[in-house]
């Protein structure tokens, strides 16, 4: 599922190192598993997924977001796409597949802070039981 | 009529037109009323310096917006950190 999108990032397939563990220990999660936590509420942000797609957003670090949808064409082939948004000094990079890369700006980049800042709230208090205000933990 | 005229006796009749690099500022034959320039330039010297502004404050949210989004990368990273460090 990330394959795609850490291509993108890392530059490599090689994500052996990102698999699921096949047994992991109730309480001890690992950051690649935070991170999915985290995409199952990002992915909801931008209303409801289309049947038959799947969608990922989620903050990899404090630099990068990225977003990945998956679906089915009519023909029955597998399409995906992975934006990739790096934060930088000044602007925010948008970096499409085939070497796209634009600033955000006007309302596609209100709509990012928006997103962000949702994701932000919701994956505070749902995973990691924190006040998004604050950040002090729920007792 | 030209600026210089106009500049001259500082007014606009009806029907005149006065034109600038940026505006045009048309006495329609129903508005009797006369003109004052000074009045209308001092209007347009404000109207330009409220554009200003607005164009600067929009420039300034924007370039505020990395570093609110550097804050929001950051925090969550620290979240992260510290789920994984506590549960160790």
């Amino acid at each position: 599922m990330f394959k795609k999108a850490l291509t993108l990032i890392t530059g490599t397939d090689d994500t052996s190192a990102l698999r699921m563990p096949k047994a992991r220990a109730a309480k001890k999660l690992t950051e690649r598993e935070l991170i999915q936590m985290e995409s199952e509420i990002g992915g909801k942000l931008f209303g409801e997924v289309p049947k038959g797609h799947r969608r990922e957003f989620f903050c990899l670090d404090d630099k990068t977001w990225v977003w990945y949808e998956e679906w089915i064409d009519q023909s029955g082939k597998r399409q995906n796409m992975t934006v990739r948004y790096e934060v930088q000094e000044k602007n925010i990079l948008k970096v499409q597949e085939g070497a796209r890369y634009s600033f955000l700006e006007g309302d596609e980049l209100k709509n990012f802070m928006a997103a962000i800042t949702a994701y932000h709230d919701r994956v505070a208090r749902e995973v990691y039981h924190r006040d998004p205000h604050t950040g002090q933990k729920f007792v | 009529m030209t600026e210089p005229e106009l500049s001259r006796s500082n007014t606009i009749y009806e029907g005149t037109r006065f034109e600038s690099n940026e505006t045009v500022i048309d006495i329609h034959a129903g508005n009797p009323d006369l003109i004052d320039l000074a009045a209308a330039r001092e209007a347009r010297a404000v109207a330009d310096a409220e554009i200003a502004a607005a164009r600067e404050a929009a420039a300034n949210a924007e370039t505020r917006d990395p570093d609110q989004a550097h804050t929001i990368g950051a925090r969550l990273l620290y979240y992260r950190g510290e789920a994984i460090r506590s549960a160790a």
